[in-house]
Formats: C-alpha cells, sequence, structure tokens
C-alpha cells in the first residue's frame, strides 16, 4: 500500500463478473498490483461487484476504510456507472468521486486467447482510472423541472398507443404526423394476424379516440423541423403543411365527384385513383379533406375552383385557397418517436419482376385487393384483366436476409404469408396457393397454429427460394424457376398471380431533426438491448415501434406502451437531475478571442464585449460536450469532471510503460464507446495493446491531448466519434475533424509518420468498425516499436 | 509427399467450406443454374451442402461442379453472397492436384485443346456470324496455346 503524504484514500473493486472477466484476466493478480498504486488503501476482488453482496461490501469498505475515491474494474460504465454512483452515494461519499475501469468490453471479452496481455492490460485500465480518480471533484447533480408535456412522433400504431397511454395517465401529448391522417401501415391492412381482426375496425375506433382526448393535440400532416434542448425542456418547431381545407369539412365528398384531376391513389399501392382533392382513406383522421398542390390546376380560383364552388353550394365554404404553411413552437419534457419503418421497395429485385408483370403485387397491395375500401371493394381480382385468380404463389423473404438489401429477418412476412393464403382459402377454397420458403418463422403466440390451419387448409409449403419469375406475354401468367428442396428437383410452375412478401427497409431519418443513434442496419439503437429497450441514449427521448426494427402490430403496440410509460415515470416526478458536465470558464485567463462563443451549438456560452470582456457560460444550457473547451486557445476553459488534467494524467498512466507499442483511442460517450462495447459484447477479438480514453464528445478532444500522447512515445493515437450527421452534440465532431489539419502539420514536424495518426468515425452499432480500428492502430503503434529497436 | 498434398487439399477444402457456411440451403442456386435445370443430380446447392458440412469424404469425386460453365448466375442470385463460382473453380482444381479422375465430356475437351477451340466453330455457328455481321471465327495459334498448356502445367495434368 502507498505511503503517500496525501489526503486521498482510494479503494479498488474488482469484479470477476463470474467467469466474464475471471476466466481471461487473473482478477488476483491484478488485485495484488494494484495495492501499489499511489494512494490506493483497499483492494477486493469481487465475484459479481454489481451484486448485492459486491454493493454491500462496498459500502463496508468505503465507511470502515474512509475511503474518499472509488475505482471499480468491471463492465461498461455505460451499464453500471449509474448503479455504482447510487453505492458510493449510499456509503457517503459523493458520486463524482468514482471512477470506472471497463476490464471486460474492452478487455476480457475481446482478448480471450491472451489471457497474459489481458491481465497487464486490466491493471494498466485501473491504474489509468486511478489516475483520473485522484484528481476528481465532487459534484452536485442540479436539478430541473420537467415540462409535463410529451411529444409523440409518428401517427401509426405505435404512435397512437403511445399517445393514448400518455394521454390517459394525465400528460398533454402532441402527436406529429407526417402524413395527412394518422393510422400508419396498419389502417391499410385488410386483417389482421394472428386473430383475423378485421385491421381497420380495432385501429378505427382508437384513432377517433385520439382526436377526440383532450390531453392529445394532433398534429396531422405537420413535420418537426428542429429540436433543441434537453431532458425535461425541449423545444420543437412543426411545421404545419396547408391542407386548403378548413376543419369546417364534413366529408360530405361532392368536391371529389367535381374535381378534374385524377391520379393514382398511393393508399391502394397505385391500384386505384383518387381526385387532387382527397381524403386519404374512410376512416382517416383528421377526417377532412385535403388538396394535393402537386397535381391540383395550381390552387387557385382563376385556373379552377371546382370544388370550392360546389361546397359553397351545399352550403358549406371549407375551401381555403389561401392556406398557409405555419411554423409552431412546442415545449415537452419527453418525446417518442414512432416513426416506423419503411415497405421494402421490391422494384430492387428486378428478377422478381414487380413493376413490370402487372400479376406480380407485394403484400401490402395484396391487402388492398382484399379490402373492403379497396379499389376492388374486397373481391379479389388480378390486375392484369381483372379475372379471380385461380393459382396464387407466394415468394418469402424478398429483400429480407438477402446480403445484397436487408441483412435481417423482417419478422412479420411468414405470418403476413400465412394470413393472407388463409383469406384466399376463406372465400375461394377452390384457389390453388402455394408459399416458397426458405425458413416459416412462426414464433409468435397462436402463430405456429395459424400455419397449421393453412397447411389443414390446403395450402402447398415449397421449401425453395425462386432464381426468377418470367412472364408469357400473351396470357400474363408467370412461370417460377424454383429447387424444391425436399424433392431436390426443379420445378417450374405457372401461376396466375404472384404475391411477394416484402420485409421492412430501415426508416428514412436523414433530415430528421434527433442526432439518434442508428444500428447498422440503419434503424434506431436502444440504449441497451435487453434492459433498455426503449431507452434511446439521450435522456427523456424514446423509441417505439417499426423505427427500432422490423415488428408486427402486437410488438409495436407493446413497445409504445412502454416507452409511454418510461416517458411517463420521468413527467410525473416534475423534476429530473442532470448531469453536472459543464464547462467552466476561468474568467483571469480568458482572452476574450471568442473561438467559444463560435463552438457551442447551443448559444451556452457568450462574450458581451468582443476583446474586453471574458466569456460566461450559461451551465442551463451547456450540454457539456467540451467542443469549447477544446478549442480555447488560451486553454482557460475547464469542463467539470472530463478536465484537461484528469484526461492527461490517464494518457500518462496509460504510456508508463512500452509507450510506443500503445495506441490510445480516444472515444465518445454516444456512439463510438458503445461501438467499442459492441465489438466487446459481440467477443470480436482484437490486439490488446489499444487504451480507451473516454470523453463526452469527440469535440472534447483537444489536439494537446494528441501531443501529450506522441509526446510520451505513444505508437499510435486514434480520435473517434459520432458519424458527422449523428453527432449528440450537433456539431461537436465536426469541429473535432476540423483540428485534423493542424495535428498533421505538428505530426510533420515532428516527423511522427502520418499512419499512426486516425480520425474515424463509429456508430454504436458498428461493433465489427471499431475491431478493425483496434487492429490497424495496434498494427501501426506495433510498427512504429520495431522501428526504435 | 503424398500425405503432404492430401493435407494441404484437406486445408484448402477447409477454406472453402468456411466460404459456403453462411448457405441457408435456400436453392437460389440450384433454380438458377442451367446445368441443374436438365440434370438434377448436378445441384449446386448440394455441392454447398456437402461442403458447408465438412463432409470432404468424396466431394473431389463428385462429377457434379465439372459441368459448372461459369456462367455465374448463381453468384449472382445467391441472396448470402457466396461465391459459389469461384468455390468450383476451385473444386476443379482441388480435383485435378488430388489426381480425381475427371469426367469423360472434359478429356474430350481437353483434346480438342490440340485443334486450338473447346467447342469447334461448326458451320452453323459461322452462318450465324454472318448473319450478325460478324468476321468468322479466326484460326487460332496452335503454336501459342501449347506453349500456355505447357507452362500452365495443364498438357502435363491432362496426360497423367
Amino acid at each position: 500500500m502507498s505511503s503517500s503524504k496525501s489526503n486521498i484514500r482510494m479503494g479498488v473493486f474488482l469484479c470477476g463478473c463470474g467467469r466474464n472477466i475471471a476466466a481471461t484476466v487473473d482478477v488476483d493478480q491484478v488485485a495484488e498490483k494494484s495495492k501499489k498504486i499511489d494512494d490506493v488503501v483497499y483492494v477486493e476482488v469481487n465475484k459479481y461487484t454489481c451484486s448485492e453482496t459486491g454493493q454491500a461490501a462496498l459500502r463496508s469498505a468505503v465507511r470502515e476504510h474512509k475511503l474518499n475515491r472509488v475505482v471499480v474494474a468491471s463492465c461498461s460504465p455505460l451499464l453500471h456507472l449509474e448503479t455504482f454512483k447510487t453505492t458510493v452515494e449510499q456509503a457517503g461519499i459523493n458520486a463524482y468521486l468514482l471512477e470506472m475501469a471497463n476490464i471486460r468490453e474492452h478487455c476480457s471479452w475481446v482478448h480471450q486467447q491472451n489471457p497474459k496481455a489481458a491481465t497487464d492490460k486490466a491493471f494498466e485500465l485501473v491504474e489509468m482510472a486511478a489516475a483520473k480518480a485522484r484528481y476528481l471533484v465532487p459534484q452536485k447533480e442540479p436539478e430541473v423541472s420537467i415540462i409535463p408535456k410529451a411529444m409523440v412522433i409518428g401517427g401509426g400504431v405505435a404512435g397512437i398507443q403511445a399517445a393514448m397511454d400518455l394521454a390517459n395517465s394525465g400528460h398533454q401529448v402532441y402527436l406529429v404526423e407526417r402524413t395527412p391522417t394518422i393510422g400508419g401501415i396498419m389502417a391499410v391492412l385488410d386483417k389482421t394476424f394472428p386473430t383475423m381482426d378485421c385491421s381497420i375496425c380495432i385501429l378505427g375506433p382508437k384513432m377517433s379516440d385520439v382526436q377526440n382526448h383532450p390531453n392529445i393535440t394532433l398534429m396531422a400532416y405537420s413535420e418537426v423541423q428542429e429540436i433543441s434542448g434537453f431532458v425535461g425542456n425541449f423545444k420543437a418547431k412543426v411545421l404545419h403543411k396547408p391542407r386548403f381545407v378548413t376543419d369546417a369539412c364534413t366529408a360530405c365528398d361532392e368536391c371529389t365527384q367535381v374535381c378534374p384531376i385524377s391520379i393514382p391513389n398511393e393508399v391502394d399501392g397505385h391500384l386505384s385513383w383518387r381526385k387532387a382533392i382527397y381524403m386519404p382513406f374512410p376512416q382517416a383522421v383528421p377526417s377532412t379533406f385535403l388538396i394535393d398542390t402537386n397535381y391540383c390546376h395550381g390552387v387557385n380560383p382563376i385556373a379552377c375552383a371546382k370544388c370550392r364552388d360546389v361546397c359553397r353550394e351545399k352550403g358549406a365554404d371549407c375551401i381555403n385557397y389561401d392556406d398557409q404553411e405555419r411554423m409552431e413552437e412546442i415545449e415537452v419534457g419527453t418525446i417518442i418517436v414512432a416513426t416506423g419503418f419503411k415497405p421494402f421497395d421490391a422494384s430492387k429485385v428486378p428478377e422478381y419482376g414487380w413493376g413490370r408483370y402487372p400479376n406480380v403485387v407485394t403484400t401490402l397491395e395484396f391487402e388492398r385487393l382484399f379490402n373492403a375500401s379497396g379499389p376492388t371493394e374486397g373481391h379479389l381480382i388480378r390486375p392484369s384483366d381483372h379475372k379471380p385468380p385461380q393459382k396464387v404463389g407466394f415468394v418469402q423473404c424478398v429483400g429480407s436476409r438477402d446480403q445484397r438489401f436487408n441483412t435481417y429477418c423482417s419478422n412479420f412476412c411468414c405470418l403476413e404469408t400465412v394470413k393472407c393464403a388463409l383469406l384466399i382459402k376463406e372465400h375461394w377454397p377452390e384457389t390453388e396457393i402455394t408459399v416458397f420458403y426458405v425458413d416459416i418463422r412462426a414464433f409468435g403466440k397462436g402463430f405456429e397454429e395459424l400455419y397449421r390451419k393453412a397447411r389443414e387448409e390446403g395450402v402447398q409449403f415449397v421449401r425453395g427460394r425462386p432464381s426468377e419469375i418470367q412472364e408469357d406475354p400473351e396470357t400474363q401468367n408467370l412461370t417460377l424457376f424454383v429447387e424444391d428442396t425436399i424433392t431436390q428437383k426443379l420445378i417450374q410452375p405457372e401461376f396466375d398471380m404472384v404475391v411477394l412478401s416484402i420485409g421492412a427497409d430501415p426508416p428514412d431519418l436523414t433530415n430528421f431533426p434527433l442526432p439518434l443513434a442508428k444500428g447498422s442496419d440503419g434503424f434506431l439503437l436502444e440504449a441497451h438491448p435487453k434492459l433498455r429497450p426503449v431507452d434511446t441514449a439521450s435522456r427523456g427521448i424514446f423509441i417505439a415501434g417499426g423505427v427500432e426494427s422490423p415488428k408486427d402490430i402486437k410488438e409495436s403496440v407493446t413497445q409504445a406502451s412502454a416507452a409511454a410509460a418510461r416517458a411517463s415515470q420521468l413527467m410525473v416526478k416534475g423534476k429530473v437531475t442532470i448531469e453536472p458536465i459543464f464547462a467552466e470558464v476561468d474568467s483571469s485567463l480568458c482572452t476574450s478571442c471568442g473561438v467559444c462563443v463560435t463552438r457551442c451549438p447551443y448559444g451556452a456560452i457568450s462574450i458581451q464585449i468582443k476583446g474586453e470582456t471574458p466569456a460566461v457560460v450559461n451551465t442551463a444550457l451547456c450540454e457539456g460536450c467540451g467542443t469549447c473547451a477544446a478549442d480555447c486557445p488560451a486553454d482557460c476553459i475547464q469542463m467539470h469532471h472530463f478536465t484537461d488534467f484528469q484526461i492527461l494524467e490517464q494518457i500518462r498512466a496509460a504510456l508508463k510503460r512500452n509507450p510506443e507499442e500503445k495506441a490510445i483511442i480516444f472515444a465518445c460517450s454516444f456512439c463510438s464507446y458503445l461501438g467499442a462495447d459492441l465489438a466487446g459484447v459481440s467477443r470480436m477479438q482484437y490486439p490488446t495493446n489499444g487504451r480507451v480514453i473516454r470523453t463526452i464528445c469527440a469535440g472534447r478532444v483537444d489536439p494537446d491531448f494528441v501531443y501529450e500522447a506522441f509526446n510520451l512515445g505513444a505508437g499510435a493515437v486514434a480520435l473517434t466519434g459520432c458519424h458527422p450527421q449523428d453527432c449528440h452534440f450537433i456539431s461537436g465532431n465536426r469541429f473535432a475533424a476540423k483540428r485534423e489539419k493542424k495535428i498533421r502539420n505538428w505530426l510533420k514536424k515532428q516527423n511522427i509518420a502520418d499512419e499512426r495518426f486516425e480520425i474515424e468515425w463509429v456508430s454504436a452499432g458498428e461493433g465489427k468498425k471499431f475491431q478493425q480500428l483496434m487492429t490497424r492502430m495496434s498494427e501501426a503503434a506495433v510498427a512504429f516499436s520495431k522501428t526504435k529497436e | 509427399m503424398e500425405k503432404i498434398i492430401e493435407q494441404d487439399i484437406k486445408a484448402k477444402l477447409e477454406e472453402l467450406s468456411k466460404l459456403v457456411a453462411p448457405c441457408l440451403q435456400c436453392a437460389s442456386c440450384a433454380a438458377a443454374c442451367p446445368v441443374f435445370q436438365t440434370h438434377f443430380e448436378r445441384n449446386p446447392r448440394q455441392v454447398a451442402l456437402r461442403l458447408a458440412r465438412g463432409d470432404f469424404s468424396d466431394v473431389l469425386a463428385d462429377e457434379a461442379f465439372w459441368w459448372c460453365g461459369s456462367c455465374y448466375s448463381c453468384e449472382a442470385h445467391c441472396p448470402q453472397g457466396v461465391p459459389l463460382t469461384h468455390v468450383f473453380f476451385e473444386l476443379k482444381r482441388l480435383a485435378v492436384e488430388a489426381s480425381k479422375p475427371v469426367p469423360k465430356l472434359i478429356q474430350k475437351i481437353g483434346e480438342r485443346l490440340s485443334e486450338g477451340f473447346i467447342s469447334p466453330a461448326t458451320p452453323d455457328v459461322q452462318e450465324k456470324r454472318k448473319k450478325l455481321d460478324l468476321p468468322p471465327v479466326a484460326k487460332p495459334d496452335l503454336q501459342e496455346i501449347q506453349k500456355i498448356l505447357d507452362v500452365s502445367g495443364l498438357s502435363q495434368k491432362l496426360k497423367s
């Protein structure tokens, strides 16, 4: 134990995590070595530090040994930092006197083949944590009030459910829907599996409940343009698009009779026509018409005005050609994102001929051909000659489980097909139906029973994926080429109609006003895949439904209720504590240059008179990214809990031994650190000489950190963060990337090879990319160390 | 020496096994294969299956892959991105290396090489070319072809 005179009394708690850490890392050896770290007065090994036994041991050790700093070496801080913060507070010391060393995701799980080196690395990770812990100071978490209102983005079944649950719990809800009506994909389906309920019959009443609920403000045909603020206090700008029809509209339908413009109806999969003035479908909510400006004769009474005239004739006056788009600003405490997935675009698979052969339709189009309010009023006909089909083929996994399109299984398409096949059999039992599948996944409650029923009704299931569909130009019948893998013979069956069971494409979030982390599949990432499935990395923002992964109605509704409960949990408290990670300006050193002001995306830092008065931070607005601190030429801005000195101490500790073999990786808390954790969870192995230092944002990485690492002899350094458009702090990583030129110039002057420094964007879903980066940086370091020999 | 070759071949088969490991046995390859259309015993999916299962005992003696015409339809249709045509090329190489019997037709093709054509330019073909306004098939330089066969070691292999 240390005999230093400092008044710091540090305790180190090493977790074996059952065998998760202990199988690779010799935890006892790390414990022995840790005893010699300066200021460490107590070391303990736990089987599970996070268990109640482990936490109790930690609490009593803090009290007994009068510890005033705690290092827990276990899993990722993103998993259990909150747990241990509570534990040390219970033991009577400030939660910010705790530091974690990630010896599981960043060590034992990624170095399984190399226990010795993993053990050495684990000890050095403890040293790094101790180096930072030594200089930690207590912080107070400020409390802010929460606006007891929520915004739900997306009015599909998930958004509707979330809005209703929140509204019924007494919260005010804004439900924002991009299209003219709520209802989403569920509203256009005919029946639902496995119960064969009528889709709109169970959704319709919910939709009108939304419209009539006193706590819900429905904003249909509106888009969220901008979101700012933080948990409890978000500001959103919502753009209301003009409908040109007032709320007084009674949906009498006279206007569509006179409208001269007919266009293919997107709700019916373009299989029917609608007018330029229209209502998407009879049960639409809000149940008013609107004018489609893309097709109307100019929305101008001089050009046409037939609809306005007939409306006036009927004694109403609902057409308003002067309607304009309108921006509304709302303030909410929590946000639920439920924007859904996109149906797969079947034209991407040209070998199946969708879009070229009229009798090849998707499952969604089939739903309309079967729907009482669809183009055929529920009479199944094939598009080419409007005759009822005698032989129908279904092709599974269209666009799903396919490296060329979406690699994932879309979850709902198997039962969607089983349902459609049964619907045909119910009305026209003599129809021959064959389903071509690779695997049938009937995993849900009642699914297998429905699959069996389809077999009993005579639906044929052939295992084999068709390579091609060919159309007979005369009959417009379709021939499939497929190997029946059970009989091992090529068959070329002919059908009147083929239905492609399409899966889900990821949502298009290109202009989405929130920087939410996406997985490599393009769907939004949850904060934890098992334990926080509807939370995001941003507090107060939740996800539900198809935007998170492809899912059916029941799963969407379940998730929506969960998200609503999570949001409600925050709002009922009325107050929320926020992390005290703010910028603080040392006004005695500030030169009032104004660089920090240009760096802050929140307007949290200001200078009254440039060149004269020092910069001032508004802590209520500061989000703690640290971009200002990194770019401050006078180095007079400090980030609480992530100070320059604390980070430099971590770097120094990491490079104490054999610095030339080490690679220092700076990782942001919202993407790349999560990517590193994912590599760990996925057991993606990489060399042991990388050392990850967590910062809040890539913007926090001061070039001085990079210089210090190289000055100490580091083999390689990498700066990582979210992909540019995903930066949690809007522009932090953009400014980080701007430092590259400056850093490279410095490297050149120091005669440091270019490949020893890298800037790489790693999303939370890119474990593989992180593994590759670590391997590359490690190789660069090893190559450098060889030149030193 | 023979043992070394055997081990070498096994290692290479294991590499091929890894390439086909993502195969779901969906049979897109078979459905797209022009050879399988006429001969159900020549099934590209079955070759992939045998490799994926590590059943190497008679995989090289199997004639199926010799009939691959390298049209790449299987690769183009494979949803899992398995480079099946490449796998067939490798199997052919390994079969020769392991001195496995080569199907008669392939031997015939080998013999034809001395004429400079794999498939001869029949009068029918020449007629078609004329219609399409294409020049007649040129006479190959036999010496050059022989040299390629010698340098590549193929003529030696064909003899043995």
